[in-house]
């Protein structure tokens, strides 16, 4: 049997089979995160008659990759884990839930469904991190539904550094309330398959939401990326950018969509990507999305996608890099730019150290120590 | 003639098919400071580009030779690395790599080893006092958001630690620019007591040239040298700016 | 099959759901048998392998689907389509031979001025069949073809076109170029031979008068090794309460460094379904450009598609496309990039007002063998109100590495302080709109003849009027 995930809101030509992603369907059980848990947030597990009552608004908060993936959450009945937010309180320290799908099994291949709902009372503010990481053969779903309240502020980061034989689903919605903003940072790195879904519906004035997503995609690897913006509200605003590399035989799809809703008045919405494809053999798909019911409201989306600008390519040529330098170079400053965009300088290492590109970190700190002499 | 750093034998350059400079004839020896001059739209620019190698210019005639060797059909960054630079008007914006890290890996590119950090930061931080920029620049990502002047002095900098044996200098859009003018005087002056290289100074304003010994100076009328001479002619043409040669 | 619907269920955006197969009116009816196809040919006096092609493409048109993924064709009835209808008139030789009440309406349409004006020729065209034709004596000179379609099937030209009609624009692509497959009349055949260049622009009018009658001329241009042609094609209709249907075909052949310059105002009366094809293969060192107007009819699919198959082969498209009252105007190109050195260059602009809806919809799709390519798309969409729609939905599909592409999209309302500016320098609100609108149309007006250009400025002026409140 067979689903479709990440639905363009609005299809194009079905030569193109871009309307969206057709999957085998599958089941899994649920896998115990590792969970970090500061002050100022609760979590509880959801049974069903809980479930009907207060996931009400819940329910309403539609993600990025569509109705059918809550079928597999369903039948694979696993139970949703709440995260509260204390009202008005800034909470510091990162809610960490480290999904590591190397956990031990009974049989090899077992399949992860995991399913979260996080509320951000109004005034609160919290960093979420879903760190996936796996290096054996396997599938997951990880379904997060987030509803930030009046004022409050989300940052919500999700580390995708999975071995090569994983399958990812990662799906994600939000409903931002007045005044409320999201900022989020997304890494793709590794994996067989990478299936990412993101749906923010921007329901309160002035809320806003800002998304730096990264990826490499080498090897034979696939990335299958939603993301949908619908601005409800007056005033909103929403910005993503989008920076990778493909390599080798890799494939990515990115659908980007800007909704600007009649009556959401002076909303402001941009999508920008920007893909460095390195060798023959990739594959880049890109749909970007404007839709557009309301006068007073501004859209943008600008797509770069290729080789190197001829202009880039002289002037570093100029200081003496080589061509095949260059891409590597590049391809590592893309990544990094999207790493620096998260705040926490032990999620930025772990990255850092995922790709390899720590050893200058560590000989810095190692040559700091020999040579610290007075004033360095 | 064999003592020549960089001789240049009747180039002539293409842009869009269309020719912009003819038959260039022009030869710099070591340590020596030349300027090339010339009105708007002369092809001052074109010159330094076609000597880079920007592949958006042809050379349908002529060579290029440096340190001896023919150096006309080479790429871009193995003249570099012989040791020539050249400094762009409009350097480009690199989002995720520090300058510091640029010039570091540019550094190790051309010496084939790799810098031991410590050496390099140091030699970093003399050349920023120099320049008088601000220590912090060396984490900032590749001219990103840097405003005129910073970008200016970022092409400096990369000039003063990459000590190249010939320097080009494109000053064509620093003319009036005060700051941008001090920082290119006090670069050259470094590099001339550090690196003791090679200048080539293009320009229309002669207002960097004030303290400059300069050797030669090369007039350059719609794509054609029209006369070589001695310092004195950077005065004629402050009082009389180009007209006589047009 | 199971009903598929968007899950964007909140938003009234019935257009974009998926259709089940049920639901649409286009079933095999009365109005469209074998016979009737037959017959149609045989009035035509068709060769036999035009025959036996309609009989297929009817076979075809049969088996399949209606498009899922645009606007509604529902109100289109295939029943109350005639799909020929003949005027009283056969083919005249000059103006004056030409039916009185024909030639009033061609008068209002001001083409008697511009045949004054040295065009090379003008082929008019009265449902469904060519009335009035013209080849000039200089044009025919050079070895220039230019004659209605149908004659020339049987003509010295014959074989030419038996190779190449309907083969770039195939009945397989959709149910409506198997139609158009099946029905097509009328139209005409331009040949122009290796090195010509064709210095005035060849043009045609289409005009549909009749209610209830099809459109389905089929435009086959050939430009040769080398040459140079500039086609004009523009139309007009008036209002009728039934609904009508243009189905035609454009197949254009551009061959080695040779250019095609392809331009289109499109005016159809607002009660039209155009669901135009167009279609342009470019060989090697060839280039096609593509200015196209729409801004009539109730319902628009067009997308004119260039395939570069040549090395160096180069695509341009720029168009302008206004949505009104009542109009769901969905327009793009597509490009195809299958070879190297290949670019396109894609630049348009929509206007939706008074509650028109307004779709860019387009393709890049560059291949493996497209080594060192560019694609620049730039879209820019005005809305003059909040009461209607405009979405861009652009799709790239890259499959080298060696390949420079850029897109950029933008969407937003008509300046304030531009509005202001104007008004102070004397210009009624109204006045100021539509003059910001007339230069936002700006990137099509300047590649237009002087007449389209003033043609389409009118237009623009006219629906805009009454704008404000």
């Amino acid at each position: 049997m067979s689903m479709r995930i990440n639905y363009l809101p609005a299809p194009t030509w079905n030569w193109l089979k871009m309307n969206f992603k057709e999957v085998d369907e599958w089941q899994g059980k649920k896998e115990d995160a590792k969970i970090t848990l500061p002050e100022g947030v609760t979590l509880t597990t959801l049974e069903d008659a809980e479930n009907s009552d207060k996931s009400f608004d819940f329910n309403e908060v539609g993600t990025g990759m569509g109705p059918e993936i809550g079928k597999i959450i369903d039948d694979s009945k696993v139970a949703t884990q709440r995260f509260v937010c204390e009202e008005n309180r800034e909470i510091e320290t990162p809610v960490f839930v480290d999904l590591n799908y190397d956990g031990e099994d009974e049989n090899g291949n077992q399949n992860y469904v995991n399913s979260y709902e996080v509320l951000l009372k109004e005034n609160s503010s919290a960093t979420f991190v879903f760190c996936y990481s796996s290096k054996k053969k396997s599938i997951a779903l990880n379904q997060v539904k987030f509803i930030v309240e009046k004022n409050a502020k989300l940052s919500l980061v999700q580390l995708h550094m999975l071995g090569d034989e994983f399958n990812m689903f990662s799906d994600v919605g939000v409903r931002i309330d007045e005044n409320a903003n999201v900022s989020q940072v997304n890494l793709f790195i590794g994996g067989e398959k990478i299936y990412n879904g993101f749906r923010a519906d921007l329901a309160g004035k002035y809320s806003s939401i800002e998304s730096d997503y990264g990826y490499i995609v080498k090897g034979e690897e696939e990335l299958d990326i939603n993301y949908v913006a619908n601005h409800l509200g007056k005033k909103t605003n929403s910005d993503i950018l989008v920076n990778g590399v493909l390599r080798d035989k890799g494939k990515k799809m990115f659908r980007g969509t800007i909704d600007l809703r009649r009556g959401g008045k002076e909303a402001v919405g941009a999508e920008n990507e920007d893909v460095l494809m390195i060798d023959e053999g990739v594959r880049n798909q890109t749909v970007p999305l404007i839709l557009c019911t309301e006068e007073d409201v501004s859209g943008t989306h600008g797509a770069t996608i290729g080789k190197i600008d001829e202009d880039l390519m002289f002037y570093l040529q100029s200081r003496g890099l080589a061509k095949e330098y260059i891409y590597e170079m590049m391809a590592e400053a893309r990544i990094k730019y999207v790493i620096n965009k998260i705040e926490n300088e032990n999620l930025r290492n772990r990255c850092l150290s995922f790709l390899g590109y720590d050893k200058d970190v560590e000989v810095e700190n190692e040559v700091e120590v020999i040579g610290s002499r007075g004033e360095n | 003639m064999s003592a020549s750093l960089l001789e240049i034998k009747d180039l002539c350059v293409n842009v869009d098919e269309k020719e912009i400079l003819h038959d260039i004839n022009l030869s710099v020896n070591p340590g020596e400071v030349h300027v090339l001059m010339g009105p708007n739209g002369a092809g001052k620019s074109t010159l330094g580009f076609a000597i880079m190698g920007n592949p958006r210019y042809t050379i349908t005639n002529g060579s290029v030779c440096f340190d001896g060797e023919d150096i006309t059909e080479e790429s871009t960054d193995k003249k570099a690395n012989k040791g020539i630079y050249l400094s762009f008007q409009n350097p480009i914006e690199v989002p995720g790599i520090s300058l510091g890290n640029f010039i570091r890996n540019a550094l190790e590119r051309k010496t084939e080893k790799k810098i031991r950090l410590w050496d390099f930061k140091k030699k970093m931080k003399s050349a920023l006092e120099v320049l008088q920029m601000n220590p912090e620049y060396a984490d900032r990502d590749l001219n990103v958001g840097f405003s005129g002047g910073e970008k200016k002095k970022a092409e400096i900098l990369q000039m003063l630690m990459l000590k190249p044996k010939l320097a080009i200098l494109d000053e064509t859009d620093s003319g009036l620019d005060v700051d941008a003018v001090k920082t290119v005087s006090i670069g050259i002056e470094e590099y001339k007591k550090e690196v003791g290289g090679a200048l080539l100074i293009i320009t229309h304003s002669t207002r960097i040239l004030d303290a400059l010994d300069v050797d030669k100076v090369h007039v350059l009328v719609d794509g054609k040298i029209v006369t070589t001479s001695d310092k004195s002619l950077i005065e004629d043409i402050n009082e009389n700016g180009f007209e006589r040669f047009l | 099959m199971a009903e598929e619907k968007t899950y964007v269920e909140d938003v009234d955006r019935s257009l974009y759901d998926f259709r089940n197969e049920d639901k649409d009116s286009f079933k095999l009816d009365e109005g469209l048998t074998p016979e009737i196809v037959k017959q149609i040919s045989e009035e035509k006096n068709d060769p036999e392998w035009m025959k036996d092609f309609r009989l297929k493409a009817l076979e075809i048109y049969n088996k399949m689907g209606v498009p899922d993924w645009g606007p509604s064709i529902e109100g289109l009835d295939m029943d109350n389509i005639v799909t020929y209808v003949r005027a009283n008139t056969h083919m005249s030789a000059t103006w004056d031979e030409v039916p009185e009440e024909i030639k009033d309406t061609f008068e209002r349409l001001g083409i008697p001025q511009a045949e004054r004006e040295s065009l090379a020729g003008v082929g008019a065209q009265y449902d469904s069949e060519l009335v009035y034709h013209n080849v000039k004596k200089e044009v025919a000179d050079q070895g220039v073809v230019y004659t209605d379609l149908e004659s020339a099937l049987w003509g010295p030209h014959a074989d030419m076109i038996k190779e190449h009609f309907m083969k770039l624009i195939t009945p397989r692509d959709h149910k409506f170029a198997a139609l158009h497959g099946a029905v097509w009349s009328g139209g005409s055949f331009v040949y122009v031979p290796p090195g010509v260049s064709v210095e005035i622009p060849l043009q045609s009018y289409f005009r549909l008068n009749a209610p209830g009658a099809g459109q389905f001329e089929h435009t086959l241009i050939i430009v040769d090794e080398g040459a140079y042609l500039h086609f004009i094609e523009g139309c007009s209709a008036p209002k009728y309460n039934i609904a009508n249907l243009h189905a035609g075909a454009v197949e254009l052949f551009v061959g080695k460094n040779a250019t095609l310059r392809y331009s289109t105002i499109e005016n159809w009366s607002k009660n039209m379904y155009n669901l135009n094809t167009k279609r342009a293969t470019v060989e090697e060192g060839g280039k096609v450009e593509w200015i196209s107007g729409s801004f009539g009819s109730h319902v628009s699919y067009l997308y004119p598609e260039s395939r570069l198959m040549g090395r160096g082969a180069r695509a341009e498209f720029t168009g302008v496309t206004f949505a009104g009252n009542g109009q769901n105007l969905d327009t793009g190109c597509k490009m195809l990039q299958a070879a190297p050195d290949t670019s396109s260059f894609v630049s348009t602009r929509s206007i939706s007002k008074d509650g028109g809806i307004s779709t860019f919809r387009s393709s890049v799709v560059i291949t493996e063998a497209a080594k060192n390519s560019k694609s620049a798309v730039s879209c820019e969409s005005l809305m003059i109100d909040d009461i209607s729609q405009s979405d861009t939905i652009p799709a790239m599909d890259i499959r080298t590495a060696d390949a420079d592409v850029g897109h950029e999209a933008k969407i937003g309302r008509i300046s304030d302080d531009a509005v202001f500016y104007l008004m102070s320098r004397g210009l009624s609100e109204e006045d100021a709109k539509a003059l910001i609108v007339s230069g936002f149309a700006d990137n099509v007006s300047k590649e237009l003849p002087l007449e389209y250009a003033v043609e389409m400025n009118n237009l623009i002026r006219l629906e805009m009027k009454g704008s404000i409140g």
